[in-house]
């Protein structure tokens, strides 16, 4: 099982498992064309030329390293069950791509966003999983801008995968941004349930986890109603812009398990072959 | 009569308990901190709901309505909601029957009597009776038994007593009754509510109409009419006094409510005796009409009374030079009015004494001499009388029409005044109940309750529309309309009204209310009073439980401001 790219390869200079857009020096063939002078004259098919004699180049695919990034949540927003749901797709979603030959970045969102930068082999994989395990959980996570950083820092067309709650305003600007950096993004919101259903009724002073944003309302059928349709329209939103840009946006409950979320989601988007 | 009410309306006063309460909800909504993962959801949400109502804010506050509902049951427990069910018999009837003096007049005493003994022959097989009667003590005459003979025999021997009833006593055996058996049926038997008590029909309550002409008095100017409303609905009379030499006088008076209405009729002209009457009609056949005589005009000098300070009255003779009556009195005091003659006149500021007015109170034993009182400080003087019974008086100010004052003290013990060309002594009227004018708070009755020498009395005009005790040598014998009255020793009972004759002079004989009707001789100590029993000094119920409900309520407010100060913190 490895990681491939839905829409296009990716963009850089190192030979890797991935097929690139232009044609390489890798050893399978990908097709002929007809010389043109200036070709090098090693990739002439003698071959064809005996049974045709036309002078034909023969090229083959390229084959190029992808960088992939996995961008864990650990801000206060995200409760105990969503983290453990976000580190354990972490682990399994790194393990394919440290064996597809990927090179794995690692950032961990939260209080001071920390990056690991990328590795390759499978050797590495216990070794990240210490590094993300030790980030400290808490703080603001600041998506948009964490995104953005992390978007720069890449090379471009890398695979970007985001485990969060996606729960702050504005989020769709990171991604309009990665696309433009033309990463692949997969969007992974993780929602446990007083997320999506609030159990709290009565006079409350709503207080925002990470902004220290306070609201106070009396929660009744009517308010609890108006907030389901705030959610949905939420994530609504940030999974039109995903489809609008190719981005793969799935939400999910914090009690969901790993291998539904992996396997089901991102196999069936053609993520994982 | 109401089918329900409240014992205790006054206790109305604790709603202020739960406006407190939701005003503290509404202006400190205590809010549980909550966090959140996203605050700006929930700022669409406030968005949407754009300012939550009034209602909505307060809807969720389970703990408020239920604090609301606690203090209403607590307030309705204090109003204490009684409901008569003449229907209901039950197993305890107690007949408690007020035997004060004011029960001899007419028919009250019989028509107690019998509305009793028909409750008795009423009563089922198995019921208990108890009777008691109330006149300067109330007496338990039979416990709770099932003999009915005994019962009736009881009833039978009963008789007024000419003493004032002591209506206090009556509460507390009541509720007692009623706190230890709430289903116990309890009849008053009088001719005016149980005060404290409004679960208990009486007598007044069950007639259509239910007044009485309280007193009658006459000044030479006018007519001093009090009538009393022993219902407490509003109601119009029409009352009619006839006078010597075709004066009649016709009136409409408009009761408000329970209490007493003076009427005023000024004379021009005419001459007593006069006869006031009520036309409206009642049930009972209280008292419905009154009789007095012709206003006095003879000069009295009687203005002091046991508690004036002596300086005072040397002062006042001083100022007069007439003759001081003093009267012993140990509680009520005398009250007095008296005129001048016409020829006297009575420059205000001519007299009195050395010393300010104050002091003349204060120093009672020092005489400084005579001075004259200037202008400038009469008009700095305030009036005021104060009463217990009469609650907050008017003031006696400066410049009221025929008003000048003479003597006035800041206390409010003792006044001198002027008015036209009389002196009149103004007391403070706790135990009087005698009717005040709307502009002049002043008496306009005389009130002998003294053990005067009745020729005296009699010689200064006390008789004159007053209500005398004839202390005379027994036998007395007066003349009326109804017959011969024929006093024996110093017994007097008031019977009948209206007008007779006593030793060649006439004499106006009227009814009043109980709390006039303290005619009492002398009292005998050879006869103590029975000993009230310790049963019946049991106190009312809502002495019992207001202090722990008021102490609840203190708690509750208390634990909201704690809640309040901690949300705060």
């Amino acid at each position: 099982m490895r990681l491939v790219s839905p829409r296009q390869g990716p963009q850089t200079n190192l030979a890797g498992a991935h097929r690139g857009r232009r044609r390489g020096r890798s050893m399978e063939f990908a097709e002929h064309r007809d010389y043109s002078p200036g070709d090098d004259l090693r990739h002439l098919d003698w071959a064809a030329f005996a049974r045709s004699e036309r002078l034909v180049i023969k090229e083959f695919e390229s084959e190029l390293e992808r960088t992939v990034l996995v961008a864990v949540d650990l801000s206060a927003s995200m409760s105990e069950s969503k983290r453990r749901l976000a580190l354990q797709c972490a682990a399994a979603f790194s393990w394919i791509a440290l064996n597809g030959q990927d090179r794995l970045a690692l950032a961990a969102l939260g209080s001071g966003p920390r990056y690991h930068p990328p590795v390759r082999g499978r050797g590495q994989w216990g070794r990240l999983m210490e590094w993300l395990s030790s980030a400290p959980a808490g703080g603001r996570a600041q998506l948009t801008d964490s995104l953005k950083g992390l978007a720069q820092r890449l090379p471009r067309s890398s695979l970007v995968l985001v485990l969060s709650d996606w729960l702050e305003e504005n989020a769709g600007e990171a991604l309009t941004f990665a696309h433009y950096r033309k990463h692949q993004v997969a969007a992974l919101q993780i929602l446990d349930l007083e997320d999506s259903q609030p159990p709290w009724l009565g006079p409350l002073r709503l207080e925002d986890i990470e902004t220290a944003e306070f609201r106070q309302l009396s929660l009744e059928a009517q308010a609890l109603q108006y907030y389901q349709q705030a959610l949905e329209e939420h994530s609504g939103q940030l999974r039109e812009q995903c489809r609008r840009l190719g981005f793969h946006f799935h939400s999910c409950a914090s009690l969901d398990r790993p291998e539904d979320v992996l396997l089901r989601q991102l196999v069936e988007r053609g993520w994982l072959v | 009569m109401k089918d329900w009410g409240w014992n205790a309306p006054s206790q109305v006063v604790w709603l202020w308990v739960p406006l407190v309460l939701l005003l503290l909800y509404l202006f400190r909504p205590r809010h549980r901190p909550q966090s959140v993962a996203a605050a700006f959801l929930w700022r669409r949400v406030a968005d949407k709901l754009g300012g939550q109502s009034l209602w909505l804010r307060l809807q969720s506050q389970r703990l408020l309505w239920l604090q609301l509902l606690f203090c209403t049951l607590v307030i309705l427990a204090l109003l204490r909601p009684y409901q008569v069910r003449p229907g209901l018999v039950a197993r305890q009837v107690v007949l408690i029957v007020d035997l004060s003096a004011s029960m001899g007049a007419a028919d009250r005493l019989p028509a107690s009597l019998a509305e009793a003994r028909q409750i008795v022959r009423q009563a089922p097989n198995g019921c208990e009776f108890a009777l008691a009667t109330l006149d300067t003590n109330l007496q338990m005459l039979q416990p709770f038994s099932e003999d009915r003979v005994s019962l009736d025999a009881q009833l039978a021997g009963l008789q007024v007593q000419a003493v004032t009833g002591q209506d206090k006593r009556v509460a507390p055996l009541v509720l007692s009754l009623l706190k230890n058996n709430p289903q116990a049926q309890i009849h008053w038997f009088s001719d005016h509510p149980l005060p404290g008590v409004n679960c208990i029909a009486h007598l007044a309550d069950q007639g259509r109409v239910n007044y009485a002409i309280d007193s009658f008095q006459s000044s030479p100017e006018q007519l001093f009419l009090a009538l009393r409303n022993y219902d407490g609905q509003a109601a119009q009379l029409r009352v009619r006094i006839r006078g010597a030499e075709d004066f009649l006088v016709e009136r409409v008076c408009s009761l408000r409510g329970r209490g007493r209405h003076s009427l005023q009729i000024p004379l021009v002209g005419s001459q007593g005796p006069y006869r006031a009457e009520i036309l409206t009609k009642d049930d009972l056949s209280l008292d419905n009409q009154a009789f007095c005589l012709e206003a006095h005009r003879v000069p009295m000098r009687l203005i002091s009374h046991g508690q004036v300070p002596l300086f005072l009255e040397q002062a006042a003779q001083a100022a007069t030079g007439l003759t001081l009556l003093r009267g012993e009195i140990a509680t009520s005091g005398i009250h007095l009015w008296s005129t001048l003659p016409e020829s006297r006149e009575l420059p205000p500021g001519r007299h009195i004494a050395a010393a300010p007015p104050a002091s003349w109170v204060r120093a009672k034993v020092e005489d400084e001499g005579p001075i004259l009182l200037p202008g400038l400080l009469q008009r700095d003087w305030r009036f005021r009388v104060s009463s217990q019974r009469w609650g907050a008086r008017q003031s006696l100010q400066v410049g009221l029409n025929g008003i000048e004052p003479v003597l006035v003290d800041s206390t409010g013990e003792a006044l001198l005044v002027q008015r036209q060309q009389a002196l009149v002594w103004l007391f403070p009227l706790e135990n009087s109940d005698l009717p005040l004018s709307p502009d002049l708070p002043v008496i306009l009755s005389s009130w002998l309750k003294t053990h005067t020498d009745p020729s005296q009395a009699q010689s200064v005009g006390l008789l004159c529309g007053t209500r005398a005790r004839l202390d005379g040598p027994a036998p007395l014998q007066l003349k009326g309309p109804r017959g011969t009255i024929r006093l024996e020793g110093l017994e007097w009972q008031p019977t009948w009204p209206g007008l007779y004759r006593y030793e060649g002079g006439q004499l106006a004989v009227n009814f009043y209310s109980p709390e006039e009707s303290d005619l009492d001789r002398p009292k005998l100590a050879a006869q103590p009073a029975p000993p009230v029993s310790e049963e019946l000094l049991t106190r009312p119920m809502s002495q019992e439980y207001t202090l722990p409900l008021i102490a609840l309520g203190l708690l509750v407010l208390l634990w909201e401001y704690r809640c309040w100060w901690g949300d705060k913190r």
